[in-house]
Protein backbone atom coordinates (compact mmCIF):
# COMPACT_ATOMS: atom_id res chain seq x y z
CA UNK A 1 0.00 0.00 0.00
CA UNK A 2 3.00 2.45 1.11
CA UNK A 3 6.27 2.14 -0.42
CA UNK A 4 8.91 4.49 0.57
CA UNK A 5 12.74 4.48 -1.58
CA UNK A 6 14.88 6.13 0.01
CA UNK A 7 13.66 8.84 1.61
CA UNK A 8 14.98 11.68 2.79
CA UNK A 9 13.77 15.38 4.27
CA UNK A 10 16.27 17.98 4.32
CA UNK A 11 14.84 21.68 6.16
CA UNK A 12 15.47 24.95 4.75
CA UNK A 13 18.84 25.69 6.80
CA UNK A 14 20.27 22.19 6.45
CA UNK A 15 18.73 20.14 9.41
CA UNK A 16 17.94 16.68 8.02
CA UNK A 17 14.80 14.93 9.39
CA UNK A 18 15.13 12.08 8.04
CA UNK A 19 17.65 10.38 6.07
CA UNK A 20 17.48 7.02 3.40
CA UNK A 21 14.36 5.78 4.80
CA UNK A 22 13.02 2.64 2.92
CA UNK A 23 10.18 0.40 3.62
CA UNK A 24 6.90 -0.83 3.13
CA UNK A 25 3.73 -1.22 4.69
CA UNK A 26 1.03 -3.61 3.38
CA UNK A 27 -2.68 -2.66 3.71
CA UNK A 28 -4.61 -3.84 6.66
CA UNK A 29 -1.26 -3.45 8.64
CA UNK A 30 -1.11 -1.54 12.02
CA UNK A 31 2.42 -0.24 12.07
CA UNK A 32 3.35 1.83 15.42
CA UNK A 33 5.98 4.36 14.73
CA UNK A 34 8.36 4.76 17.87
CA UNK A 35 11.50 6.93 18.73
CA UNK A 36 12.11 9.97 20.60
CA UNK A 37 11.12 13.40 20.41
CA UNK A 38 13.03 14.68 16.90
CA UNK A 39 13.24 11.10 15.76
CA UNK A 40 11.52 12.07 12.46
CA UNK A 41 7.93 10.12 13.49
CA UNK A 42 5.91 13.48 12.84
CA UNK A 43 7.78 14.26 9.45
CA UNK A 44 7.74 10.71 8.17
CA UNK A 45 3.58 11.54 8.43
CA UNK A 46 3.69 14.62 6.74
CA UNK A 47 5.65 13.01 4.00
CA UNK A 48 3.06 9.80 3.13
CA UNK A 49 -0.17 12.76 3.65
CA UNK A 50 1.57 14.72 1.30
CA UNK A 51 1.83 17.60 3.89
CA UNK A 52 5.41 17.88 2.92
CA UNK A 53 7.21 16.55 0.22
CA UNK A 54 10.29 14.35 0.05
CA UNK A 55 14.07 16.10 -0.39
CA UNK A 56 15.22 12.88 -2.54
CA UNK A 57 13.86 9.47 -3.12
CA UNK A 58 10.18 8.54 -4.23
CA UNK A 59 6.98 7.21 -1.55
CA UNK A 60 4.13 5.47 -3.40
CA UNK A 61 0.55 5.19 -2.56
CA UNK A 62 -0.71 2.06 -4.33
CA UNK A 63 0.78 2.67 -7.54
CA UNK A 64 1.33 6.32 -7.02
CA UNK A 65 4.41 8.48 -6.89
CA UNK A 66 3.27 10.91 -4.15
CA UNK A 67 6.47 12.29 -3.88
CA UNK A 68 6.40 13.82 -7.71
CA UNK A 69 2.12 14.79 -7.20
CA UNK A 70 0.67 17.81 -8.59
CA UNK A 71 -0.56 20.04 -6.04
CA UNK A 72 -4.19 20.03 -7.67
CA UNK A 73 -4.35 16.38 -6.92
CA UNK A 74 -3.47 16.64 -3.06
CA UNK A 75 -7.01 16.64 -1.76
CA UNK A 76 -7.92 14.10 -3.41
CA UNK A 77 -5.09 11.80 -2.21
CA UNK A 78 -5.60 13.24 1.22
CA UNK A 79 -9.29 11.98 0.66
CA UNK A 80 -7.69 8.54 0.75
CA UNK A 81 -6.31 9.18 4.50
CA UNK A 82 -7.69 9.54 7.90
CA UNK A 83 -5.61 12.33 9.70
CA UNK A 84 -5.30 12.76 13.24
CA UNK A 85 -3.04 15.20 15.16
CA UNK A 86 -1.64 15.51 18.55
CA UNK A 87 -3.22 19.58 18.67
CA UNK A 88 -6.60 17.77 17.46
CA UNK A 89 -6.84 20.72 15.22
CA UNK A 90 -10.88 20.99 15.92
CA UNK A 91 -12.84 23.85 14.45
CA UNK A 92 -13.92 25.47 18.08
CA UNK A 93 -16.66 27.67 16.05
CA UNK A 94 -18.78 24.27 15.82
CA UNK A 95 -20.17 21.66 17.74
CA UNK A 96 -18.82 17.97 17.56
CA UNK A 97 -21.14 16.45 14.85
CA UNK A 98 -20.27 19.45 12.57
CA UNK A 99 -16.75 18.78 13.31
CA UNK A 100 -17.47 15.12 12.15
CA UNK A 101 -19.16 16.58 8.94
CA UNK A 102 -16.87 18.72 7.52
CA UNK A 103 -14.73 15.98 5.46
CA UNK A 104 -18.04 13.88 4.20
CA UNK A 105 -19.19 17.82 3.52
CA UNK A 106 -15.86 17.73 1.35
CA UNK A 107 -16.38 14.43 -0.21
CA UNK A 108 -19.65 15.47 -1.17
CA UNK A 109 -22.04 12.92 0.75
CA UNK A 110 -25.49 14.36 1.20
CA UNK A 111 -26.95 16.03 4.28
CA UNK A 112 -28.49 13.05 5.48
CA UNK A 113 -25.68 10.12 4.76
CA UNK A 114 -23.45 12.80 6.08
CA UNK A 115 -25.60 12.51 9.76
CA UNK A 116 -25.92 9.46 9.58
CA UNK A 117 -22.00 8.31 9.17
CA UNK A 118 -21.07 11.43 11.55
CA UNK A 119 -23.22 9.90 14.54
CA UNK A 120 -21.97 6.62 13.34
CA UNK A 121 -18.30 7.46 13.70
CA UNK A 122 -19.43 9.50 17.21
CA UNK A 123 -20.78 6.59 18.39
CA UNK A 124 -17.51 4.30 17.41
CA UNK A 125 -15.77 6.87 19.84
CA UNK A 126 -18.59 7.16 22.57
CA UNK A 127 -19.20 10.67 22.03
CA UNK A 128 -22.57 10.32 20.26
CA UNK A 129 -24.40 11.63 23.66
CA UNK A 130 -22.38 14.95 23.33
CA UNK A 131 -22.68 15.59 19.68
CA UNK A 132 -24.15 18.85 19.98
CA UNK A 133 -20.99 19.64 22.71
CA UNK A 134 -18.70 22.71 21.60
CA UNK A 135 -14.97 21.20 21.60
CA UNK A 136 -14.13 24.11 24.41
CA UNK A 137 -16.03 21.77 26.66
CA UNK A 138 -14.66 18.27 25.71
CA UNK A 139 -11.53 17.04 27.87
CA UNK A 140 -8.41 16.47 25.84
CA UNK A 141 -9.42 12.66 25.98
CA UNK A 142 -12.70 13.44 24.28
CA UNK A 143 -11.30 16.27 21.55
CA UNK A 144 -8.70 13.60 20.56
CA UNK A 145 -11.56 11.42 20.32
CA UNK A 146 -13.59 13.94 18.19
CA UNK A 147 -10.70 13.98 15.80
CA UNK A 148 -10.78 10.47 15.34
CA UNK A 149 -14.29 10.38 14.81
CA UNK A 150 -13.22 13.11 12.40
CA UNK A 151 -10.90 10.89 10.81
CA UNK A 152 -12.88 7.63 10.38
CA UNK A 153 -16.64 9.56 8.97
CA UNK A 154 -15.43 8.69 5.24
CA UNK A 155 -14.04 5.50 5.92
CA UNK A 156 -10.68 5.78 4.60
CA UNK A 157 -8.50 3.00 3.69
CA UNK A 158 -5.87 4.43 5.83
CA UNK A 159 -5.70 6.14 9.28
CA UNK A 160 -2.42 8.54 10.32
CA UNK A 161 -2.20 9.54 13.69
CA UNK A 162 0.29 11.52 14.55
CA UNK A 163 1.38 11.40 18.72
CA UNK A 164 -2.12 10.70 19.31
CA UNK A 165 -2.24 10.20 22.84
CA UNK A 166 1.07 12.65 23.54
CA UNK A 167 -1.04 14.91 26.42
CA UNK A 168 -3.35 11.93 27.51
CA UNK A 169 -3.58 10.12 30.99
CA UNK A 170 -2.40 6.53 30.69
CA UNK A 171 -6.12 5.24 30.94
CA UNK A 172 -7.24 7.15 27.78
CA UNK A 173 -4.14 6.74 26.11
CA UNK A 174 -5.32 2.60 26.05
CA UNK A 175 -8.32 3.29 25.17
CA UNK A 176 -7.52 5.50 22.04
CA UNK A 177 -5.04 2.60 21.09
CA UNK A 178 -8.12 -0.04 21.39
CA UNK A 179 -9.76 1.96 19.28
CA UNK A 180 -7.14 2.19 16.64
CA UNK A 181 -6.75 -1.46 16.82
CA UNK A 182 -10.18 -2.25 15.99
CA UNK A 183 -10.22 -0.04 13.20
CA UNK A 184 -7.28 -2.42 11.65
CA UNK A 185 -9.13 -5.44 13.08
CA UNK A 186 -11.85 -4.05 10.00
CA UNK A 187 -9.38 -3.82 7.29
CA UNK A 188 -8.02 0.14 8.13
CA UNK A 189 -4.40 0.55 7.91
CA UNK A 190 -3.56 2.36 10.80
CA UNK A 191 -0.05 4.00 11.03
CA UNK A 192 0.72 5.42 15.19
CA UNK A 193 3.30 7.66 15.96
CA UNK A 194 4.10 7.98 19.28
CA UNK A 195 7.19 8.42 21.61
CA UNK A 196 5.90 6.59 24.42
CA UNK A 197 6.77 2.92 24.87
CA UNK A 198 3.89 2.22 26.89
CA UNK A 199 1.44 3.01 24.10
CA UNK A 200 1.84 0.48 21.93
CA UNK A 201 -0.18 -2.17 22.87
CA UNK A 202 1.68 -5.87 22.56
CA UNK A 203 1.40 -8.36 19.81
CA UNK A 204 -0.96 -6.10 18.27
CA UNK A 205 1.23 -4.62 14.67
CA UNK A 206 4.41 -3.55 13.59
CA UNK A 207 7.36 -1.51 15.18
CA UNK A 208 8.91 0.64 13.23
CA UNK A 209 11.69 2.34 15.39
CA UNK A 210 13.35 5.62 14.45
CA UNK A 211 16.39 7.62 15.54
CA UNK A 212 17.46 10.98 14.13
CA UNK A 213 15.73 10.38 10.93
CA UNK A 214 16.96 6.73 10.23
CA UNK A 215 15.06 3.36 10.90
CA UNK A 216 16.64 1.46 13.58
CA UNK A 217 16.99 -2.20 12.36
CA UNK B 1 -29.73 15.71 -6.11
CA UNK B 2 -26.20 15.55 -8.04
CA UNK B 3 -22.59 16.15 -6.19
CA UNK B 4 -22.16 19.08 -7.31
CA UNK B 5 -25.07 20.84 -7.13
CA UNK B 6 -25.19 19.45 -3.48
CA UNK B 7 -22.11 21.20 -3.14
CA UNK B 8 -23.05 24.38 -4.35
CA UNK B 9 -26.32 24.30 -2.02
CA UNK B 10 -23.64 23.60 0.67
CA UNK B 11 -21.82 27.09 -0.14
CA UNK B 12 -24.17 28.99 -0.74
CA UNK B 13 -26.37 28.06 2.81
CA UNK B 14 -22.62 28.47 4.58
CA UNK B 15 -22.07 32.25 2.91
CA UNK B 16 -25.58 33.00 3.94
CA UNK B 17 -24.87 32.00 7.05
CA UNK B 18 -21.69 33.54 7.91
CA UNK B 19 -23.64 36.66 6.53
CA UNK B 20 -26.81 36.10 8.83
CA UNK B 21 -23.76 35.48 11.93
CA UNK B 22 -22.29 39.09 11.79
CA UNK B 23 -25.79 41.44 11.01
CA UNK B 24 -24.47 44.29 11.71
CA UNK B 25 -21.54 44.31 9.93
CA UNK B 26 -23.12 43.01 6.64
CA UNK B 27 -25.91 45.36 6.45
CA UNK B 28 -23.50 48.56 7.17
CA UNK B 29 -21.51 46.48 3.96
CA UNK B 30 -24.55 45.85 2.29
CA UNK B 31 -25.99 49.52 2.87
CA UNK B 32 -23.07 51.01 1.61
CA UNK B 33 -22.53 49.39 -1.76
CA UNK B 34 -25.91 50.12 -2.40
CA UNK B 35 -25.95 53.98 -1.70
CA UNK B 36 -22.58 53.62 -3.80
CA UNK B 37 -24.54 51.63 -6.50
CA UNK B 38 -27.78 53.51 -6.56
CA UNK B 39 -25.44 57.32 -7.47
CA UNK B 40 -24.72 56.30 -11.14
CA UNK B 41 -27.95 54.68 -11.76
CA UNK B 42 -29.73 57.29 -10.43
CA UNK B 43 -27.69 59.81 -12.62
CA UNK B 44 -28.50 57.00 -15.78
CA UNK B 45 -32.61 57.69 -14.97
CA UNK B 46 -31.70 61.48 -15.12
CA UNK B 47 -30.02 61.50 -18.39
CA UNK B 48 -32.26 58.87 -20.23
CA UNK B 49 -35.14 61.08 -19.21
CA UNK B 50 -33.19 63.87 -21.16
CA UNK B 51 -32.48 61.97 -23.81
CA UNK B 52 -36.33 61.55 -24.61
CA UNK B 53 -36.43 65.27 -24.15
CA UNK B 54 -33.76 65.67 -26.39
CA UNK B 55 -35.41 63.26 -28.96
CA UNK B 56 -38.27 65.32 -29.41
CA UNK B 57 -36.37 68.60 -30.22
CA UNK B 58 -35.89 69.62 -34.16
CA UNK B 59 -32.83 67.43 -34.80
CA UNK B 60 -31.54 70.67 -36.51
CA UNK B 61 -31.17 74.29 -35.55
CA UNK B 62 -32.16 76.95 -37.69
CA UNK B 63 -30.77 80.63 -38.86
CA UNK B 64 -33.41 83.10 -38.64
CA UNK B 65 -31.83 87.01 -40.89
CA UNK B 66 -33.50 90.08 -40.22
CA UNK B 67 -34.01 92.21 -43.40
CA UNK B 68 -33.24 95.62 -43.74
CA UNK B 69 -36.53 97.13 -44.20
CA UNK B 70 -36.91 99.05 -48.00
CA UNK B 71 -34.19 97.28 -49.45
CA UNK B 72 -33.80 97.02 -53.03
CA UNK B 73 -35.04 93.90 -54.97
CA UNK B 74 -31.16 93.73 -56.57
CA UNK B 75 -30.02 93.51 -53.08
CA UNK B 76 -32.88 90.98 -52.29
CA UNK B 77 -32.34 88.88 -55.47
CA UNK B 78 -28.17 88.83 -54.54
CA UNK B 79 -28.96 87.49 -51.21
CA UNK B 80 -31.12 84.65 -52.44
CA UNK B 81 -28.83 83.82 -54.92
CA UNK B 82 -26.32 83.64 -51.67
CA UNK B 83 -28.39 81.83 -49.33
CA UNK B 84 -28.91 78.96 -52.00
CA UNK B 85 -25.40 78.66 -52.50
CA UNK B 86 -24.33 78.05 -48.74
CA UNK B 87 -22.99 75.23 -47.91
CA UNK B 88 -25.41 72.49 -45.86
CA UNK B 89 -27.95 73.92 -46.44
CA UNK B 90 -31.25 71.90 -45.89
CA UNK B 91 -33.88 74.00 -46.30
CA UNK B 92 -34.55 78.24 -46.89
CA UNK B 93 -37.82 79.39 -46.16
CA UNK B 94 -38.64 83.34 -46.91
CA UNK B 95 -40.91 84.78 -44.43
CA UNK B 96 -42.15 88.24 -46.37
CA UNK B 97 -42.81 90.97 -43.41
CA UNK B 98 -46.99 90.87 -44.47
CA UNK B 99 -46.74 86.92 -43.75
CA UNK B 100 -45.13 87.78 -40.72
CA UNK B 101 -47.69 90.14 -39.47
CA UNK B 102 -50.39 88.08 -40.60
CA UNK B 103 -49.09 85.23 -38.27
CA UNK B 104 -48.19 87.40 -35.11
CA UNK B 105 -51.99 88.89 -35.20
CA UNK B 106 -53.14 84.63 -35.52
CA UNK B 107 -50.86 84.07 -32.50
CA UNK B 108 -51.92 87.37 -30.73
CA UNK B 109 -56.16 86.61 -31.58
CA UNK B 110 -56.52 90.08 -31.67
CA UNK B 111 -57.03 91.21 -35.06
CA UNK B 112 -57.82 95.10 -34.04
CA UNK B 113 -53.90 95.63 -32.48
CA UNK B 114 -52.75 94.92 -36.34
CA UNK B 115 -55.28 97.37 -38.11
CA UNK B 116 -54.14 99.93 -35.26
CA UNK B 117 -50.72 99.77 -36.32
CA UNK B 118 -49.67 102.80 -39.04
CA UNK B 119 -47.08 100.75 -40.44
CA UNK B 120 -45.85 97.11 -40.72
CA UNK B 121 -42.91 97.33 -37.97
CA UNK B 122 -41.95 93.26 -39.18
CA UNK B 123 -38.80 92.94 -41.43
CA UNK B 124 -38.57 90.46 -44.09
CA UNK B 125 -37.13 87.51 -43.11
CA UNK B 126 -35.16 84.33 -44.04
CA UNK B 127 -35.43 80.97 -42.15
CA UNK B 128 -32.32 78.62 -42.73
CA UNK B 129 -32.31 75.35 -41.66
CA UNK B 130 -28.49 73.44 -41.90
CA UNK B 131 -28.72 69.56 -43.16
CA UNK B 132 -27.25 68.66 -39.57
CA UNK B 133 -26.83 70.04 -36.02
CA UNK B 134 -23.54 71.50 -36.30
CA UNK B 135 -22.02 75.09 -34.98
CA UNK B 136 -19.18 75.42 -38.10
CA UNK B 137 -22.42 75.73 -40.80
CA UNK B 138 -23.46 78.62 -38.65
CA UNK B 139 -20.23 80.25 -38.23
CA UNK B 140 -19.62 79.27 -42.00
CA UNK B 141 -22.78 80.98 -42.80
CA UNK B 142 -22.39 84.29 -40.81
CA UNK B 143 -19.36 84.78 -42.38
CA UNK B 144 -20.41 84.17 -46.09
CA UNK B 145 -23.56 86.60 -45.30
CA UNK B 146 -21.72 89.13 -43.50
CA UNK B 147 -21.15 91.01 -46.24
CA UNK B 148 -24.83 91.30 -47.89
CA UNK B 149 -26.35 94.57 -47.85
CA UNK B 150 -29.85 93.58 -47.30
CA UNK B 151 -29.61 91.30 -43.68
CA UNK B 152 -29.81 93.89 -40.56
CA UNK B 153 -28.81 90.81 -38.35
CA UNK B 154 -27.85 87.00 -38.01
CA UNK B 155 -29.81 85.07 -35.01
CA UNK B 156 -28.33 81.53 -34.32
CA UNK B 157 -31.38 79.31 -33.08
CA UNK B 158 -29.87 76.24 -33.13
CA UNK B 159 -27.37 77.04 -30.43
CA UNK B 160 -29.09 76.03 -27.34
CA UNK B 161 -30.03 72.31 -28.85
CA UNK B 162 -26.23 72.17 -29.59
CA UNK B 163 -25.17 72.99 -25.97
CA UNK B 164 -27.76 71.01 -24.71
CA UNK B 165 -26.85 67.83 -26.91
CA UNK B 166 -22.87 68.44 -25.15
CA UNK B 167 -24.39 68.99 -22.04
CA UNK B 168 -25.86 65.22 -22.41
CA UNK B 169 -22.90 63.84 -23.99
CA UNK B 170 -20.43 65.16 -20.88
CA UNK B 171 -23.24 63.68 -18.41
CA UNK B 172 -23.02 60.28 -19.89
CA UNK B 173 -19.63 60.09 -20.00
CA UNK B 174 -19.19 61.03 -16.50
CA UNK B 175 -22.30 58.67 -15.66
CA UNK B 176 -20.06 56.17 -17.33
CA UNK B 177 -17.20 57.14 -16.02
CA UNK B 178 -18.67 57.66 -11.91
CA UNK B 179 -19.97 54.13 -12.97
CA UNK B 180 -16.70 52.18 -13.78
CA UNK B 181 -14.97 53.83 -10.58
CA UNK B 182 -17.85 52.42 -8.27
CA UNK B 183 -17.73 49.68 -9.81
CA UNK B 184 -13.91 49.69 -8.60
CA UNK B 185 -14.93 50.27 -5.42
CA UNK B 186 -17.65 47.86 -5.32
CA UNK B 187 -15.23 45.10 -5.96
CA UNK B 188 -12.32 46.77 -2.90
CA UNK B 189 -15.37 46.88 -0.31
CA UNK B 190 -16.87 43.00 -1.18
CA UNK B 191 -13.10 41.89 -1.89
CA UNK B 192 -12.07 43.81 1.71
CA UNK B 193 -14.78 42.08 3.42
CA UNK B 194 -14.07 38.86 2.24
CA UNK B 195 -10.50 39.02 3.09
CA UNK B 196 -11.64 39.57 6.94
CA UNK B 197 -13.69 36.75 6.52
CA UNK B 198 -11.09 34.39 5.07
CA UNK B 199 -8.69 35.93 7.58
CA UNK B 200 -10.97 34.50 10.31
CA UNK B 201 -11.75 31.59 9.41
CA UNK B 202 -7.55 30.22 8.42
CA UNK B 203 -7.86 27.74 10.90
CA UNK B 204 -11.02 26.24 9.23
CA UNK B 205 -9.22 26.80 6.00
CA UNK B 206 -6.09 24.68 7.03
CA UNK B 207 -8.03 21.93 8.55
CA UNK B 208 -10.27 21.51 5.58
CA UNK B 209 -7.49 21.24 3.03
CA UNK B 210 -5.51 18.85 5.90
CA UNK B 211 -8.73 16.43 5.41
CA UNK B 212 -9.07 16.62 1.44
CA UNK B 213 -10.52 20.25 0.65
CA UNK B 214 -9.83 21.38 -2.86
CA UNK B 215 -9.37 25.48 -3.10
CA UNK B 216 -12.64 25.54 -5.29
CA UNK B 217 -14.10 23.98 -2.14
CA UNK B 218 -12.70 26.77 0.05
CA UNK B 219 -13.47 29.32 -2.25
CA UNK B 220 -17.34 28.78 -3.43
CA UNK B 221 -18.54 29.58 0.06
CA UNK B 222 -16.88 32.83 0.06
CA UNK B 223 -17.22 34.22 -4.06
CA UNK B 224 -21.31 33.14 -3.09
CA UNK B 225 -20.78 35.01 0.04
CA UNK B 226 -19.64 38.06 -2.58
CA UNK B 227 -22.72 36.93 -5.21
CA UNK B 228 -25.22 37.07 -2.29
CA UNK B 229 -23.66 40.96 -1.10
CA UNK B 230 -23.63 41.91 -4.23
CA UNK B 231 -26.94 40.72 -5.33
CA UNK B 232 -28.72 41.85 -2.12
CA UNK B 233 -26.99 45.88 -2.17
CA UNK B 234 -28.45 45.47 -6.15
CA UNK B 235 -31.57 45.34 -4.37
CA UNK B 236 -31.60 48.11 -1.98
CA UNK B 237 -30.02 50.39 -4.83
CA UNK B 238 -33.32 50.19 -6.76
CA UNK B 239 -35.03 50.27 -3.83
CA UNK B 240 -33.71 53.89 -3.12
CA UNK B 241 -33.57 54.60 -7.22
CA UNK B 242 -37.31 54.05 -7.30
CA UNK B 243 -37.93 55.93 -4.23
CA UNK B 244 -36.06 58.85 -5.40
CA UNK B 245 -38.00 58.93 -8.49
CA UNK B 246 -40.74 59.01 -6.98
CA UNK B 247 -40.06 62.02 -4.09
CA UNK B 248 -38.45 64.09 -7.08
CA UNK B 249 -41.43 63.12 -9.65
CA UNK B 250 -43.50 65.95 -9.28
CA UNK B 251 -40.97 68.53 -8.51
CA UNK B 252 -39.02 67.79 -12.15
CA UNK B 253 -42.56 67.71 -13.44
CA UNK B 254 -43.70 71.32 -12.09
CA UNK B 255 -39.85 72.08 -13.62
CA UNK B 256 -40.59 71.17 -16.40
CA UNK B 257 -43.95 72.82 -17.09
CA UNK B 258 -42.56 75.86 -16.29
CA UNK B 259 -40.38 75.55 -19.62
CA UNK B 260 -42.94 73.97 -21.24
CA UNK B 261 -41.07 70.58 -21.37
CA UNK B 262 -42.92 67.31 -21.10
CA UNK B 263 -39.39 65.72 -19.31
CA UNK B 264 -40.10 63.45 -16.50
CA UNK B 265 -38.22 60.71 -14.65
CA UNK B 266 -39.32 57.43 -15.67
CA UNK B 267 -39.15 54.04 -13.59
CA UNK B 268 -37.04 51.84 -15.49
CA UNK B 269 -38.30 48.26 -17.08
CA UNK B 270 -37.45 45.16 -14.71
CA UNK B 271 -35.30 43.93 -17.20
CA UNK B 272 -33.21 46.36 -16.24
CA UNK B 273 -33.55 46.33 -12.53
CA UNK B 274 -32.76 42.22 -13.16
CA UNK B 275 -29.58 43.02 -14.84
CA UNK B 276 -28.35 45.82 -12.53
CA UNK B 277 -28.67 43.30 -9.52
CA UNK B 278 -27.33 40.46 -11.74
CA UNK B 279 -24.26 43.44 -12.74
CA UNK B 280 -23.67 44.32 -8.66
CA UNK B 281 -23.98 40.22 -7.99
CA UNK B 282 -20.96 39.62 -10.35
CA UNK B 283 -18.96 42.65 -8.99
CA UNK B 284 -19.49 41.35 -5.56
CA UNK B 285 -18.45 37.69 -7.08
CA UNK B 286 -15.40 39.28 -8.75
CA UNK B 287 -14.10 41.11 -5.58
CA UNK B 288 -14.52 38.20 -3.51
CA UNK B 289 -12.51 36.15 -5.85
CA UNK B 290 -9.30 38.37 -5.82
CA UNK B 291 -9.67 38.87 -1.81
CA UNK B 292 -9.93 34.63 -2.28
CA UNK B 293 -7.55 33.90 -5.07
CA UNK B 294 -4.99 36.24 -2.93
CA UNK B 295 -5.25 35.33 0.55
CA UNK B 296 -5.11 31.77 -0.39
CA UNK B 297 -2.29 32.15 -2.33
CA UNK B 298 -0.59 34.34 0.50
CA UNK B 299 -1.37 31.38 2.59
CA UNK B 300 -0.03 28.47 0.81
CA UNK B 301 3.49 30.74 0.33
CA UNK B 302 3.67 30.89 4.29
Amino acid sequence: MIRLEEISKRYPGGHEALTDISLEISAGELVYLTGHSGAGKSTLLKLIAAIERPSTGALWFHEQNISRIQRRSIPWLRRNFGLIFQDHKLLFDRNAIHNVLLPLEIAGFSRHDAFARARAALDKVGLLPRERALPVTLSGGEQQLLCIARAIATHPPLLLADEPTGNLDSEATASIMRIFREFNRTGTTVIVSSHDPAAILPGTGRVIQLDHGRVLP
Amino acid sequence: MNNWLMQHRHALTLAIHRLASTPLTSLLAIFSLAITLSLPAGMAVGLQALRFELAGLPQQGSMTLYLHRHTSQADLDQLAHDIHSLPGLAGARFISRTEALATLTRHLGDASLARELRDNPLPDTWVLTPSQLDSSFASQWRARLAQDKAIDQIQDNGHWIERLHALYRLGLRLTILLAILLALAIVTVTGNTTRIQLVMRLPEIEVSRLIGATDQFIQRPFLYLGLVQGLLAGGIAWLILVTGILLLFPYVASVAHLYHSEIALAFPPLRQALAFCGLSGLLGMLGAWIAVRHTLLVNRLQ
